[in-house]
């Protein structure tokens, strides 16, 4: 069973088409990471998911349910741009309405379990609008992990969170997801962050989905290979492009796709006569995958 | 209406209740509604019968006052509606700033983001209305009491008699019972326009204000001093017909347009 299934899902507004037959699989237990550029669609799909625009066509299940089911609706959680908070009231006061309005029983037990999480246990007395950026987003998070929810819709979670702050939203998610069999999908620019967390990725661009991928088939797509300097990059090039057939210049370093081993790279210079001053075995990351594919257009 | 929908409106009317007497703005709306009949009366008093002379045609004119204290509620129906002071500067006046409090008390649902979480988790869109509807009118019930003991304290301040000539004891409450019931259509005109206008307050506090003006010109009429049950029921029906009219056209607003 899939935590949610799109299928052929368009939205329009007024002119511009936002999505365009977008179809979107994310199983259970996922925390899913949805890239794109601004402008995208990311967050036009999680607010369609969430149910707070409608849809020109196509079709959202949640758990196999259609996404209007009243009892999987009170089972996701969400952070959307802002946390939904009342500025003149305190933190505390916003999570009891909040968790009123998801019919929890122990309120008291529940917020400070969440704010717990979070770190703002401090902080609950203070009236939100004195909150700074990061703290909002935090209590943005609390808000949306209120009842233990089967489902996080994220956007821009970790936007304005300090280095403690990121790392806090890693290993809640990273636990949520393993012990309490949480689904999550998240939207972030933030891809290097992404990376460590992500099981799952979906690629938009434009309002269509361009690659759906598992980490390992991102790992699978994504080759180790050896970066070089040296004092004459030009002359270095010009050596390993003899015996290696791709050799790119990136960031002023050589790039050598076609060996891991930097021994056999190193000694082959060597025997050039080309004293590289710098050899480090690395991988293309997130980042690098992405920024690669909206090159190319979206396909690599 | 089901269990579980009833469950989650009771749930929901408990939140905005709990919202609403958290938030400056309804002690605020409190203080306006208790201060204004107290600052008409005493100023006007003071300021009663002067004359202005105007020196390009040396024409006199009389400032009318109010002469009673219940004047603050409204004229007998003999009386009728005119454009001076008395008039103008009631009771009715609340419609207003209910109005207004609803306005703001939607908007901010919209604007803080609460709607989206609200939604999210539920789905019923008449359910979010009719709690609004019922959290605003007992918002409003205070604040025409409070705009009542105003007029009693003002009264009382500027030393004008509670003369009853016309009328007595129960048709003041049943004027007042009158008022309290169109209450439901001003609010519901506001929760409307509320829902229409979303995240800009400006623009349904515009309209409301414009709509309001034609409805505020009929108020005396339905509700005068000298009220009996037949205008307490007219005012009852015609409230809630309102309402649950007014409540399916926010309804449907809510569902068919975006709500972010």
């Amino acid at each position: 069973m899939n935590a949610i299934e799109i299928r052929n899902l368009t939205k329009n507004y007024g002119e511009k088409q936002a999505l365009s037959n977008l179809n979107m699989t994310v199983p259970m237990g996922a925390i899913y990471g949805f890239i794109g550029e601004n402008g995208s669609g990311k967050s036009t799909t999680e607010k369609l998911i969430c149910g707070l625009i409608r849809p020109n066509s196509g079709t959202i299940k949640l758990f196999d349910k259609d996404y209007h089911d009243q009892e999987i609706r009170s089972q996701i959680g969400v952070l959307i741009e802002s946390p939904g908070c009342f500025p003149n009231i305190s933190v505390w006061d916003n999570m009891k309405i909040q968790a009123a309005n998801l019919g929890i029983k122990n309120e008291n037990e529940e917020i400070r379990r969440v704010l717990k999480i979070v770190r703002m246990e401090g902080s609950a007395s203070n009236k939100f609008k004195n909150c700074s950026l990061g703290m909002k987003q935090r209590i943005g998070i609390a808000f949306a992990l209120l009842g233990n929810p089967k489902l996080l819709i994220l956007d821009e979670p970790i936007n304005g969170l300090d280095a403690d702050g990121m790392r806090i939203m890693r290993e809640v998610l990273i636990d949520i997801t393993k012990n309490l069999s949480c689904t999550v999908l998240i939207s972030s620019h933030i891809l290097g962050e992404l990376e460590k967390i992500a099981t799952h990725y979906g690629i938009i661009r434009n309002g269509k989905m361009i690659k759906e991928m598992t980490a390992e088939e991102l790992e699978k797509e994504c080759p180790t290979y050896v970066a070089i300097k040296a004092k004459d990059n030009i002359e270095a090039k010009r050596a390993l492009e003899k015996r290696y057939k791709k050799v790119i210049e990136e960031n002023d370093e050589l790039r050598v796709y076609d060996s891991c081993l930097t021994k056999d790279v190193v000694s082959y210079l060597y025997s050039e006569n080309i004293l590289p001053t710098y050899v480090q075995t690395k991988k293309i990351n997130l980042e690098e995958y992405y920024i690669n594919l909206m090159d190319k257009g979206g396909t690599l | 209406m089901n269990k579980a929908n009833l469950n989650n409106l009771k749930s929901m009317l408990k939140v905005d209740s709990r919202r609403m007497f958290k938030t400056p703005l309804v002690y605020i709306m409190f203080g306006i509604c208790f201060m204004i009949p107290v600052l008409i009366l005493v100023m006007t008093s003071f300021m009663g019968n002067t004359s202005v002379v105007d020196p390009s045609t040396g024409e006199e004119t009389v400032m009318e006052t109010f002469t009673n204290v219940w004047q603050i509620l409204g004229a007998t129906s003999n009386a009728g509606m005119s454009m001076d002071l008395t008039s103008m500067c009631n009771i009715n006046l609340i419609y207003f700033i209910v109005a207004i409090f609803a306005c703001i008390f939607v908007s901010e649902d919209f604007r803080s983001g609460y709607v989206k979480n609200l939604f999210t988790i539920r789905a019923k869109r008449m359910e979010y209305v009719i709690s609004k509807t019922i959290t605003c009118f007992i918002a409003s019930i205070v604040m025409l009491l409070l705009f009542f003991i105003g007029g009693m304290v003002g009264g009382a301040i500027a030393g004008l008699p509670f003369s009853m000539d016309g009328f007595n004891v129960g048709t003041i409450i049943c004027c007042l019972l009158s008022k309290m019931f169109i209450l439901l259509i001003f609010i519901s005109i506001a929760l409307t326009l509320a829902c229409v206008a979303k995240t800009k307050l400006w623009l349904s506090i515009i309209c409301v204000l414009g709509g309001g003006m034609l409805l505020f010109m009929m108020i005396p009429m339905m509700t005068p001093l000298d009220a009996g049950i037949l205008n307490v029921i007219m005012c009852f029906v015609g409230g809630i017909l309102f309402s649950i009219g007014l409540a399916f056209v926010s309804k449907f607003i809510l569902n068919k347009t975006s709500l972010v």
